[in-house]
């Protein structure tokens, strides 16, 4: 059973980007990855919750290169490299993994 | 006459407790609370406790501890408050 | 050759923001693969004191992000050793993300780096 989300009633940035990470939760995860034409598969899910774990531990949003290194490091040597992450998020990992984990924009995503 | 110095920056703390006189007292806030790890204790000397808790410096100083609440009746207690910015 | 760059905190947190808007240049800078030296001095070595708890100013609590320098890739992280002792602080009430170095040392880093930012 799936819950829909309308995510016009949830505080968003011009880009989309929840802007009250608590507001957060596993619907609005799919509501949002569905605007950015995802369909969310069990390894999308691990990088949503170490991003948001990464958040939780250091209190900013990963950009590309912590993350990949965070990923090697705590969750699989294999999958924790960037090809595999855009293959998951084709828009920029850090960018749209961040959004759908409800996390604010890295501010230093180029 | 007794007057409340308030001291929020680190680097005045000489030229602050120069112009104290013996009945004055010296409260230490924002950034200057580090010095109540650096300069010894006295009966007049106060800290604000809630900038000690943010800076992680609570169990390091040995100044007497004043909250937000005991902060507005220490500053009643005083003929006037001098903030040394 | 990429160019390096030296970030010098030397202010303690929450009474400005410097702290936190150094980290943030820190880790900018870090994604454009400058070679990054993060410099405690001065009352900036009360940036990596443990235990820190802002919300109770309503502030964020950035001393946490210094724990992710390493994973974007700066690992020059330097403390001064003579400034820890000024203010009868110990290595052991730091998080465990810097190195314990000296004032020469420190110089010498500022002195080679290409550019040199302090707040």
């Amino acid at each position: 059973m799936v819950v829909r989300i309308d995510l016009s009633s949830l505080p968003r940035d011009k880009q989309g980007y929840l802007t009250d990470s608590s507001l957060w939760n596993e619907a609005v995860a799919m509501a949002i990855s569905q605007e950015e034409a995802i369909e969310l598969t069990e390894d999308h899910w691990q990088v949503i919750n170490y991003v948001r774990r990464f958040y939780e531990e250091f209190n900013t949003s990963p950009s590309i290169r912590p993350l990949v290194k965070y990923l090697a490091k705590e969750w699989s040597k294999e999958k924790g490299n960037s090809i595999y992450l855009h293959l998951l998020f084709p828009d920029g990992p850090a960018k749209q993994a961040t959004k759908i984990a409800g996390l604010p924009k890295p501010a230093r995503c180029i | 006459m007794k007057t409340l110095y308030i001291l929020n920056n680190p680097q005045l703390f000489e030229q602050c407790t120069l112009a104290m006189g013996t009945q004055d007292a010296l409260l230490l806030i924002e950034d200057a609370v580090v010095l109540s790890e650096q300069q010894s204790s006295d009966e007049n000397h106060f800290v604000l406790e809630e900038d000690l808790i943010a800076r992680g410096l609570n169990s390091g100083s040995s100044w007497n501890k004043k909250n937000y609440n005991e902060f507005v009746a220490l500053t009643l207690e005083y003929n006037k408050s001098v903030s040394w910015l | 050759m990429s160019k390096s760059l030296a970030i010098i905190f030397n202010k303690a947190p929450y009474g400005n923001q410097s702290g936190r808007e150094l980290l943030d240049i820190a880790l900018m800078a870090a994604a454009f693969d400058m070679e990054i030296s993060a410099l405690f001095i001065g009352d900036g070595v009360y940036q990596l004191l443990t235990n820190q708890q802002p919300d109770i100013l309503h502030m964020k609590n950035h001393s946490s992000t210094y724990k992710a320098l390493e994973l974007y890739g700066i690992e020059t992280v330097l403390v001064s050793s003579e400034d820890l002792e000024q203010r009868r602080l110990s290595e052991s009430r730091l998080m465990p993300v810097s190195s314990l170095s000296n004032h020469k040392q420190i110089n010498k880093t500022i002195a080679e780096s290409d550019f040199v930012f302090m707040l």
